[in-house]
């Protein structure tokens, strides 16, 4: 698999998404590479906005969290026209999937939520300096990385959680498909009845 | 025919007591036969079902939907490191509405294993013959006629090549249309799963069945079991709405799988004097390894599984290095993006790609080796069960290995690419190179890629009471009237897929407590 140390954009690490998108406005051109496909509709979700009354697990604090880490998991995924329609309804798939977990198991990912939530938490353990919303594409990516190699199990299983949450919310719905080559599933008659025995 | 008797118990206003001859907890592969058994020798059956009652109506095709209809923690179970990674049904007709149909006997080494150490001296192939028969014949179990699809085809391509065994799948199907989404219920009903089999034959037969109804505990004194307590939930069966269902019966069947078994019992407060229940539980715990073929291989089309190869399962002997089978999973977009653990283009890359898929799986034979003791099921303070299963060297040695034989295999049916799912394999371009890689790659848990489809053990027969919970019928022997008739009676883990066994040893067990009850 890639090694996820490597930067997606080598040329680009100090910038933030907002300071990103001036420059790609002033400089289209130079910045039309395809390895920047996140991109150019990377502050179209900046306000994403879903009431926490429409939220069963999620807390304010986790869609912020989410909205910066989608694009990035998702990256070469997302359609050029995703916007924050779309983000908001891949936050509200993440959030009915993860209501239907253990009760355990949503302790634990609240707890990994609520610290990835805390700054010191977020600077020391992932190691992004700047709150999420304004992290570069690249922090995330690298931040994202090492816990994916990490050498302690419960970094490794954060990520994996993350993965988890993130890719089976946007694969399990039909928007996904068409560019995977997945046609959906087939129209067929429904006969009635069983044949008891 | 009867009206039926049909009780979705998130719909109850007030608590309710039902009376039966037996009450059967489960309508999964032990539960239903058991029920239908029950139920046609004349005796008065009630069926509890946690899940919901869907039919092939309701079934949307549509992953995220089977996820939150049909399994258990929306297919994302875990184990309590969060390494292994379970599915597992949750409806009525427990896990036979979601499994991909594959059906195989109880192997001939598994029977001689269990009867050497485990004290099962009836379980041999000619004394359970008439049972696998019967089933047989109820199911509809046969040998796959039709062509393998693609994805499976690399097996029997791989193996001819290598020279390795390799043998047809036979499925519990009728008129199927080789549609290839038997994990998502089955649309046109051609799946003999319990839904349409045993279940609506008990409410033909005038059982009753209760379904968004969670067993909570059996009450028991003096040795007998004295009710059943259980809870309703909500329609979308996520909480309790607060109504009780209560069973007073002559006696009590348990098949709530190998998770939800000794749950129960354990809430329950089960007599175990010797410390055995939800110890030795078992998952067939399997690695995964994806090859990219030059030709389309729609591996979300066609019959999931239709062939295998045995050939690693008992290399080394039944006790000897861990053994594993080889078999196909079907992929399709959800479960697919999930398993490959890397993110951004890397990702999108592989996932554009699925068309061309295949992914071979080595389905580890865990309780046979005397290092493979399996996981311990225990509770939380909520009472939810949870499964600390630790990988022992043993088995990393056998996750190693299959990796190893999983590349030959994808490789020698023609795969460009094969890729390990491991986070730190790589996409390798050659047999050569995958194997000096494979013998590189630490062996960690979320660093291999694991999951289970099968979960076993937990509540065992046996023929020495010091280290079975159940007599070789089933019966719990420290509480008079209660019998297991699910998964968790295996002493150790089955070996091949195991429905064919549930249905079996259920059969058998049932046939044998129906003639008690009616002596």
């Amino acid at each position: 698999m890639t090694n996820h140390r490597k930067p997606l954009f080598p040329s680009l690490p100090d910038l933030n998404r907002r300071s990103f998108l001036k420059l790609g406005a002033a400089a289209p051109v130079a910045l039309s590479a395809s390895s920047l496909t996140a991109l150019p509709f990377a502050d179209a979700w900046a306000s994403v906005d879903i009431p926490s009354s429409e939220l069963r697990f999620l807390e304010p604090g986790d869609v912020t969290i989410l909205t910066a880490l989608i694009p990035i998991v998702l990256a070469g995924a997302l359609p050029a026209t995703f916007g924050s329609e779309d983000m908001a309804e891949i936050i509200r798939r993440i959030d009915g999937s993860l209501d239907r977990l253990a009760p355990y198991i949503k302790g634990e990912l609240r707890l990994l939520l609520n610290l990835m939530d805390m700054a010191p938490v977020r600077a020391l353990l992932a190691r992004v300096w700047s709150p999420w919303e304004t992290a570069t594409e690249y922090d995330l990516d690298a931040f994202l990385g090492r816990w994916r190699d990490s050498s302690i199990p419960q970094l490794r299983s954060a990520y994996a959680a993350l993965h988890e949450m993130i890719t089976s919310a946007w694969y399990g719905e039909s928007d996904s498909w068409g560019r995977i080559g997945y046609a959906g599933p087939p129209d067929v008659e429904r006969p009635i009845g069983e044949d008891p025995a | 025919m009867r009206t039926r008797k049909v009780i979705d118990a998130s719909a109850l206003s007030d608590d309710v007591t039902l009376e039966a001859d037996v009450a059967v907890v489960g309508t999964g592969a032990g539960g239903g036969f058991a029920a239908k058994i029950l139920a046609a020798s004349g005796l008065k059956v009630v069926m509890l079902e946690e899940g919901g009652y869907f039919t092939n109506r309701d079934f949307s095709l549509r992953e995220s939907d089977a996820f939150r209809d049909l399994y258990q923690e929306n297919a994302a179970r875990k184990t309590k490191d969060s390494a292994i990674n379970i599915l597992q049904g949750k409806a009525v007709g427990g896990a036979t509405v979601v499994n991909w149909t594959t059906s195989f006997r109880t192997p001939a080494n598994t029977l001689a294993h269990w009867r050497a150490h485990w004290g099962l001296e009836e379980y041999t192939p000619s004394k359970l013959a008439p049972w696998f028969q019967e089933v047989e014949r109820r199911l509809d179990i046969a040998p796959w006629t039709g062509d393998p699809n693609e994805n499976n085809d690399v097996v029997r391509r791989g193996a001819e090549k290598l020279g390795w065994h390799w043998g047809v799948i036979r499925r519990n199907v009728r008129r199927c249309q080789n549609l290839g989404y038997c994990g998502m219920g089955c649309p046109v009903n051609a799946k003999r799963s319990m839904l349409v089999t045993t279940v609506p034959a008990v409410l033909d037969l005038g059982g009753v069945l209760v379904y968004r109804a969670r067993a909570e505990r059996f009450l028991h004194r003096g040795g007998k079991v004295i009710g059943l307590e259980a809870m309703a939930l909500d329609g979308e069966g996520r909480l309790p709405t607060g109504k009780r269902i209560s069973v007073n019966a002559r006696h009590f069947v348990l098949a709530g799988g190998a998770i939800g078994t000794p749950a129960l019992l354990l809430r329950s407060k089960a007599p175990d004097p010797d410390d055995l229940l939800g110890k030795r539980t078992f998952l067939h715990p399997v690695n995964i390894s994806v090859a990219l073929m030059p030709e389309l291989v729609e591996p979300f089309h066609g019959a999931p599984q239709s062939l295998y190869s045995d050939h690693f399962l008992w290399s080394d002997g039944a006790g000897g290095e861990i053994g594993y089978k080889l078999e196909v999973p079907p992929l399709f977009p959800q479960l697919s993006a999930t398993v490959m653990k890397t993110h951004g283009l890397a990702h999108a890359e592989l996932m554009a790609r699925l068309p061309y898929m295949n992914a071979c799986i080595a389905l580890m034979r865990d309780g046979f080796h005397p290092e493979s003791i399996g996981g311990t099921v225990t509770l939380h303070d909520d009472g939810s069960p949870i499964i600390d299963y630790p990988v022992s060297d043993a088995m990393w040695d056998g996750f190693r290995r299959a990796y190893l034989s999983l590349a030959e295999m994808q490789f020698a049916a023609g795969a460009e690419e094969v890729l390990p799912l491991h986070t730190e394999a790589k996409r390798y371009k050659s047999w050569a190179e995958a194997q000096a890689a494979i013998r590189a790659l630490p062996m960690e848990i979320l660093k291999v890629y694991l999951g289970s489809a099968h979960v076993m053990g937990g509540c065992p027969m046996g023929g020495d009471s010091r280290t079975s919970l159940l007599d070789t019928l089933g019966s719990y022997r420290h509480l008079d009237n209660l019998s297991v008739m699910d998964g968790s009676v295996f002493p150790t883990s089955v070996g091949a897929n195991p429905q064919l066994s549930i249905y079996c040893v259920a059969m058998r067990n049932a046939t044998a407590l129906a003639r008690r009850l009616n002596g």
